[in-house]
């Protein structure tokens, strides 16, 4: 055997060179008979044209042709004469079949390999190396294509079922056990000793999800063996929400991830946070906001850089996310421990949502088209008084005042009819809007390659009365390669879109916007010719409508990654990733806005950014077998990543005609101003994982890193950080499957680690000076801030207890963590008097938040029948994270942080109802004296800091959800309902101002007043109505009181789907392969106690949209 | 039996190479985190090398003094000292104008002047360290004197909005953060001494941005801290330094009364400093023609009401002090008659006439004062006749006949008169001078009740910001606030 060349790689294994060395023996002729030959599948065609050369030489040429190998013992070719060869456009049987038909010589196909050897009588021994063939279906007798088939043990010789499900595997022994392993199925095991071939196998579809695949850093686990806490959100669930932001599909579905819709509006923005508030900086700067990486590539986290245009802060700013396809969506793997995120770095210090879209799978192509059409209804409304009710609101509030109504209550001093009725919210608020998705996908590959192209158009009409809409158009498409040795492999990932948003940002709904809040007998906002009144409404909320606004949104996403393997267990990795998130904002104030009796300028504002990310991520991973049982990977590496932003603003005014108001710069110099800003910012990291595996039952990871940020001092760029991960797979011990058998799965899992946070703005270390206002037409500059050279990092010690169960081979599973994080060294704004000129410094302050917390997923399958089955996942999270300590706490300037409390509250007056004799509010202050809130009453005066003696804790309290799913037949049903307990600010303490009183045109609240006190012995929380201009002070300091904090929690039915499969014999009939149709719901119906106002974005803006739709899924 | 492979030959100098270019690459990483200074941005460093800097540097503060609604526009301080005192009557009712006209202000109405002059201060302190260590300059002098009579100018308006400060002329944060309120008397000495400097430093000439003398007077000059120090002497008893410093400018040929008409158009003969305009301030309404004036209509429309377009008017104490023949009543404020019943009458401040950018700057000083500080340090000194001799200029001016008064405290009471009608709504003279002649708790005790209010002593001076105080141990509320 000294000379033998097989043409195989050198496997050191014992278990294979005894496969090899028993090729010559004989056992294999007699499969030839119904060999699985699927070299049919591979149309290479053979040309040669030769004389006199060996057949060795032959097998050489066909290798090179075909990418066959060709395993051989040396030997047997000896001796055997030359042959010419003459083959034109011939398959490789056929030329086989041809030179080896009259020699002493076999072969059979094996995957990519051609076993030759010496043809021999010898009869099929009882125990030797034997091919198995076979097929694998699933439990409707369905070909199963990618089930992974192993020799239990083995470390080498796996294969897969090809897409009509078949097979062929060789053995050794007869000993030996075969198993079939596929995601979402049953395993099965069979023992080889008196298989016969053909082998048919059928999985049973899986009621455990341990073996779903969860996509990690630097590629995939699954549940079962995975040491972090990830939790995997499937394509499936996320397309039976008909919304146009995944985020709003995850909510309530993951446990630990608190997701809040800010507005209905299209484009608004979402406020994400993954295991509570662990940093005392805000969002903005990238603190307490999860990393978001669309395969491979980080999105932009937070809000975008967009104009505000005079809207609520909190509804601006979009959010990234909003400029993906959710029906593209694969999966959503949201990572949460320190064992999960470390590869991550301080990137991940706030959690990682890893979104990966769907890929091409080999096999025949297949288009695949959905569409849904609905009608997206307005969500919970605010109701305010009717005409009668507020008349008497006024008539009372001047009874209660003693006053009489004066030149300027129009509403009540006859000037206005008292029967004249509109209802403002009506005219001016629509009630809804169409809404429609199409995604089509084509995708297919054959051998090496795989492939999908997609497309989505999706259209979101506006809601508010006026016309635009959101429209997103998108085009993606990933490739993936092996070479033939399949030690390369490649794979694109590319996607583009752009979202054209044409909603004028006007948010009537919204109580602060203050335009349906008119007397309901105020003027009608238009002349009887339809005109706009402007003699009554000096500004017209309907003029608000004639601006344009156009936001062009550009989304490019692209990843390329290499992999090479050059030898058994080495693989060597690279991605480059770029995401660059674009767009031209453009808001457009034209004459038609203005009352034309005045004097106004025209306005155009255009707002150019830019937002672009790379990383280039190198690493290696190297997996050997170590010990008897174990398997030892070792993986290091490195990211690098540059971020750079820019936004371009111009702004004109006074325009000569409408027709120039697109370009801001055609007004006369003076009236044009522009400003540009650009931000860099650039972050490295290095690290090493080492991952040992003993028998799939004892699992450790270790994580080591160093990283770097450019927010830093130059002396602190770089902090190590590191972590530990453990898993026992208790279910795999002996005693454990002889104890307690009805357990078919016990995982104990923990995590400890540190990461590094640096959510803080770019250049906080830098004294500068920048472009600020002018004077006399010369430039002016500003200093930037209070520069600190000596920022580091902030520390995030991470430490989570999980325990995972199945019980009834998955019947019933349980997952529940625990979690601690303790962030210390904080990155703390330390407030300055206004003495030393400036507001703030960032310091790092030995502060530290305690956030902690239990996180639970229950999976039953109540019933499952052939026909009918019924499953319920419960998940659900009680977080807490309050402030551990923050020395010089009181000198601060954090007024709304105490010790021990949450760091995500406010801090109010004692509120105390209202006086059951006066009618009026009444508070307390820290000594216990009784006042009103008002300065003039002569009673004692609330000191804004030390008499807010509450604390309100704005955290929810609980968080999570409840799907059932129902299957019968074809049929299935899906419901989710989410469950949120939290205090919020009650419409009563967003009352824009004290009703009773009249501005403008008159102030009509909400019906919530209607409590109000009355008369002496009344209790209530109320106060009397009160016409007068200083009842504002103490509604303002009920404003900041107590009193206008409520409990907001709810229970809402998030999401409804039904669907129905087709018979595929129906769906043959109209030419297609499968055909689904469904009805879908969000958002459908809540219950709370939280009143007038959505208790998810607690009147923010627009309550979420109510969506119905209705869909068709069909595939080619 | 040996199982050879070739790949494994051929392809492990490729893994070493791509392994050590790796390695090399991360080693030079560390530079890959630094990155360069914004685009938009210079260092602080540099900030004070050229003259263009510097002075870029203080225009800053002339930019945001101009438009930041502290002595500008209808959120400035001679519009809410003119609510407060006795001047002004509000259109409109919002809260914090409420707060005002009711002599009812908390903190949050009144730091806002707090918080943008000690803003301004810790500017000027970093450029009086800055530019005297520099080598570059040409106008080093200019430069610095300006920043030194910045300081005082914000100092002589904090000293009189809230009383005792703390007096902050390092740019140290940990030092300025953790200040005490220094006495009153230990301020105004740090306003004289850089008044002082500043007058060494500047010249008669007005500069402009490049260091070129210009007949520009949006820019201060030695004139202009001669008025400040004239103003300070006055209100600090120091009566023959304030008649000393006024007299400088009196004689000055290039300051004069002007017609009435005439006094706050840009560059006006009367002028001593006025803050420009920025011709790219969109909004000529943020400033005080906007609050004040804005176009009212003399007759305002039916269904319109004075609140449509401007937020107050003349007071009824305002209107009563005006001597009949005023002209200063008939040129500087301007009647408007509501249409719908109840028809009534306003009087609009109309010292401010134009809502072209340019034509008009906001007056910071004026020589009209120069001859009341005059005036005022005369009489305090019993020198009635030359009293008089001030008086007079500035009442013939305004149409008016000399005053006929023979003691020295009737004579002292034509003074504050005086001031009341010539200078209203100019940032806060009124409520200084009740203050200063003692009859602030008289004049406000009579007059509270008829705004609804009730005067109490301490609230001649205004609480500081609440936050400041939280964060500034040492830091106290003016006396009689709570918050």
């Amino acid at each position: 055997m000294q000379n033998s060349t097989f043409c195989l790689p050198r496997y050191k294994y014992k278990g294979l060179k005894k496969i090899l060395l028993v090729m010559k023996l004989t056992t294999l002729i007699i499969l030839i008979g119904f060999m699985y030959v699927s070299a049919a599948t591979y149309g290479q065609r053979i040309n040669i044209n030769a004389h006199d050369i060996t057949i060795d030489k032959l097998f050489k040429e066909l290798k090179k042709q075909t990418g066959y190998s060709f395993l051989y013992k040396s030997g047997i070719l000896k001796d055997l004469p030359t042959i010419n060869v003459d083959i034109a456009d011939a398959t490789i049987t056929e030329v086989l079949d041809k030179f080896l038909k009259d020699r002493p010589l076999d072969y059979l196909i094996v995957d990519k390999n051609i076993v030759v050897r010496r043809k021999t009588n010898a009869p099929v021994k009882e125990n030797g190396p034997m091919l198995f063939v076979g097929k694998v279906l699933n439990d409707d007798k369905k070909p199963l294509p990618g089930v992974t088939i192993k020799i239990k043990g083995a470390q080498v010789g796996q294969t897969y079922s090809n897409e009509k499900g078949e097979f062929s595997i060789l053995t050794i022994s007869d000993d030996a056990i075969l198993q079939f392993s596929y995601v979402g199925y049953e395993s099965q095991e069979l023992k080889v000793k008196g298989l016969k071939n053909p082998l048919l196998i059928v999985l049973k579809a899986s009621l455990s999800n341990l073996d779903q695949v969860q996509v990690t850093a630097y590629g995939t686990t699954t549940k079962r063996l995975n040491t972090g806490n990830i939790t995997t959100i499937s394509g499936k669930e996320i397309a039976e929400n008909p919304v146009p932001n995944v985020l709003q599909a995850l909510q309530g579905r993951v446990p630990g991830l608190f997701i809040q819709q800010m507005s209905g509006q299209a484009a608004s923005p979402y406020s994400i946070n993954i295991r509570g508030q662990n940093s005392l900086q805000s969002v903005s700067n990238g603190a307490n906001q999860p990393l978001i990486i669309v395969d491979g590539v980080q999105y932009p986290g937070g809000k975008l850089p967009l104009q505000a245009f005079g809207q609520n802060l909190s509804i601006v700013g979009s959010n990234s996310l909003n400029y993906l396809d959710p029906q593209s969506i694969a999966s959503v793997d949201v990572l949460k421990d320190a064992d999960a995120t470390a590869i991550y770095g301080s990137r991940g210090a706030y959690g990682v949502i890893l979104i990966t879209t769907k890929r091409g799978q080999p096999g025949e192509a297949k288009l695949t088209v959905n569409n849904y059409t609905g009608v997206s209804v307005r969500g919970t409304t605010p109701q305010l008084l009717t005409l009668q009710q507020y008349l008497d609101m006024r008539r009372e509030a001047f009874k209660n005042d003693g006053a009489t109504p004066g030149p300027n209550d129009l509403d009540v001093n006859g000037s206005w009819p008292a029967d004249r009725n509109t209802d403002f919210q009506h005219v001016l608020t629509g009630t809804h809007a169409v809404t429609s998705s199409t995604n089509a996908t084509y995708s297919g590959g054959a051998g090496n390659i795989s492939y999908l192209v997609g497309a989505n158009y999706n259209v979101q009409n506006n809601i508010e009365r006026n016309t635009g809409d959101n429209k997103a158009v998108g085009l993606n498409f990933n490739l993936n390669s092996t070479s033939k040795n399949g030690k390369f492999s490649i794979t694109l990932v590319n996607s583009y879109s752009s979202t054209i948003n044409t909603e004028v940002p006007v948010d009537f709904s919204f109580l602060g916007n203050g335009s349906t809040t008119s007397a309901p007998n105020a003027p009608a906002l238009t002349n009887p010719d339809g005109s706009l009144n402007w003699n009554d409404y000096p500004t017209n909320p309907l003029a608000e409508l004639n601006q344009i606004y156009k936001n062009v949104t550009n989304n490019l996403t692209s990843s390329t990654q290499l992999r090479y393997k050059p030898i058994d267990g080495l693989s060597i990795n690279a991605s480059f990733n770029y995401n660059k998130l674009s767009g031209r904002e453009q808001l457009i104030q034209p004459s038609s806005y203005f009352d034309p009796n005045t004097t106004f300028f025209t306005n155009s504002d255009l707002n150019l950014y830019d937002q672009s990310t790379w990383t280039f991520e190198p690493n290696a991973n190297y997996t050997r077998k170590l010990g008897a049982k174990g398997t030892l990977s070792v993986t290091a590496g490195a990211t690098l990543q540059g971020y750079s932003g820019y936004n371009q603003n111009t702004y004109g005014n006074n325009f000569i005609s409408d027709a120039l108001l697109y370009d801001p710069t055609s007004s006369q110099k003076v009236n044009i101003s522009t400003s540009y800003n650009q931000t860099l910012r650039r972050y490295l990291g290095y690290f090493g994982i080492i991952n040992y595996n003993w028998d799939n039952k004892y699992i450790i990871d270790l994580n080591g890193r160093r990283d770097g940020s450019s927010k830093f001092g130059v002396n602190n760029q770089f902090g190590s950080f590191g972590s530990i991960g453990a898993a026992w797979i208790m279910s795999e011990e002996g005693w454990f499957k002889k104890s307690l058998p009805f357990i078919s799965f016990a995982k104990l899992r923990g995590s400890y680690g540190t990461v590094g946070g640096d959510g803080i703005p770019d250049y906080l270390t830098l004294n500068t000076y920048s472009k600020d206002n002018s004077y006399e037409t010369s430039l002016g500059l500003a200093p930037t801030g209070l520069a600190n050279p000596y920022l580091q990092w902030e520390k995030d010690l991470k430490k989570e207890i999980g325990l995972n169960l199945e019980f009834f081979k998955g019947a019933i599973s349980f997952d529940g963590d625990y979690y601690d994080t303790r962030v210390s060294n904080q990155l703390t704004p330390q407030f300055l008097s206004s003495v030393t000129g400036f507001n703030s410094i960032t310091l790092n302050r030995d502060a530290v938040i305690h956030s902690y917390g239990f996180e639970f997923v229950l999976t039953t399958h109540n019933i499952k029948g052939k026909n009918f089955s019924w499953t319920t996942v419960i998940n659900g999270t009680i977080p807490k994270s309050i402030l551990d300590s923050y020395p010089g706490l009181a000198t601060s300037g954090n007024v709304n942080l105490i010790i021990g409390k949450s760091v995500n509250g406010v801090r109010a007056y004692k509120y105390n109802g209202v006086n059951p004799e006066t009618g009026i509010y009444n508070f307390t202050t820290r000594n216990g004296a009784v006042t009103d809130g008002s300065p003039f009453s002569g009673l004692p005066q609330l000191d804004q800091n030390l008499d807010k003696t509450q604390f309100i804790d704005l955290n929810p309290k609980f968080y999570g959800g409840i799907t059932n799913s129902f299957r019968y037949k074809n049929f299935s049903l899906d419901v989710l309902i989410t469950v949120t307990d939290r205090e919020g600010r009650n419409s009563l303490g967003q009352e824009n101002f004290p009703p009773g009183m009249f501005f403008g045109t008159g102030y009509n609240p909400t019906t919530a007043v209607l409590k109000r006190w009355q008369k002496p012995g009344d209790v209530t929380n109320v106060a009397k109505f009160s016409q007068s201009i200083f009842s504002f002070f103490p509604y303002g300091t009920f404003a900041q009181s107590a009193g206008a904090y409520s409990n907001a929690t709810y229970a809402r039915l998030q999401n409804l789907n039904l669907s129905y499969i087709f018979p595929a014999s129906i769906a043959k009939k109209a030419g297609l392969s499968a055909l689904r149709i469904y009805v879908q719901g969000q958002n459908l119906f809540t219950v709370s106690k939280y009143g007038d106002l959505d208790p998810e974005n607690l009147g923010a803006g627009m309550a979420p949209l109510r969506i119905i739709t209705g869909g068709i899924t069909l595939t080619l | 039996m040996k199982i050879q492979n070739k790949f494994i030959k051929l392809r492990f100098p490729h893994i070493s190479i791509f392994c050590f270019i790796s390695l090399v690459f991360i080693a030079g990483c560390k530079k890959f985190v630094e990155v360069p200074l914004p685009v938009s941005t210079i260092s602080g460093d540099a900030a004070f090398i050229t003259d263009q800097s510097s002075a870029a540097v203080l225009n800053n503060i002339y930019g945001s003094l101009s438009s930041s609604g502290t002595f500008d526009s209808y959120q400035g301080i001679g519009i809410y000292s003119g609510l407060y005192t006795d001047e002004l009557t509000p259109a409109l009712s919002n809260q914090v104008m409420t707060a005002f006209y009711s002599d009812a202000v908390q903190s949050g109405n009144t730091s806002i002047y707090w918080t943008r002059l000690y803003q301004q201060i810790a500017t000027t302190n970093v450029a009086i360290e800055q530019i005297p260590v520099q080598a570059k300059l040409t106008h080093k002098n200019q430069w610095l004197g300006e920043a030194y009579f910045l300081r005082a100018f914000m100092y002589s308006y904090l000293v009189n909005l809230y009383g005792d400060v703390p007096l902050a002329i390092t740019s140290d944060y940990k030092v300025t953060n953790v200040l005490a309120r220094a006495p009153k008397s230990d301020v105004y000495k740090q306003i004289i001494a850089d008044l002082k400097q500043a007058q060494s430093l500047l010249t008669d000439e007005y500069m402009d941005t490049r260091g070129s003398t210009t007949t520009d007077r949006g820019r201060p000059s030695k004139l202009a801290a001669t008025a400040l120090l004239a103003r300070t002497y006055l209100y600090t008893t120091d009566y023959a330094d304030a008649e000393a410093q006024a007299s400088v400018l009196i004689s000055n040929p290039n300051l004069k009364l002007t017609a009435l008409s005439q006094t706050f158009l840009a560059n006006s003969a009367e002028t001593i400093w006025a803050l420009a305009i920025e011709p790219t301030n969109l909004y000529p309404y943020e400033q005080d023609y906007g609050a004040y004036n804005d176009g009212t209509p003399a007759i305002i429309p039916a269904g319109k009401k004075l609140s449509t377009y401007v937020y107050v008017s003349l007071s009824p104490q305002m209107i009563s002090a005006f001597e009949p023949g005023d002209q200063r009543f008939t040129t500087w404020s301007r009647p408007v008659i509501t249409t719908d019943e109840p028809v009534t009458t306003y009087n609009l401040v109309n010292k401010y006439q134009s809502a072209v950018n340019g034509v008009e700057y906001i007056m910071i000083f004026r020589q009209a004062e120069q001859y009341l500080i005059r005036a005022e340090a005369r009489a305090m000194q019993n020198n009635l006749n030359g009293a008089k001799a001030d008086l007079d200029a500035v009442r013939t001016r305004a149409g008016l006949g000399g005053v006929t008064v023979s003691t020295q405290a009737n004579m002292l009471a034509a003074v504050l008169h005086e001031r009341q009608v010539e200078m209203f709504t100019e940032l806060g003279a009124r409520l200084f001078d009740l203050r200063r002649s003692g009859t602030i708790d008289a004049v406000m005790g009579a007059v509270a009740p008829s705004k609804g209010s009730s005067w109490q002593s301490f609230m001649q001076l205004w609480p500081i910001s609440s936050q400041d105080i939280l964060t500034d141990p040492n830091l106290k509320q003016t006396p009689g606030y709570n918050n």
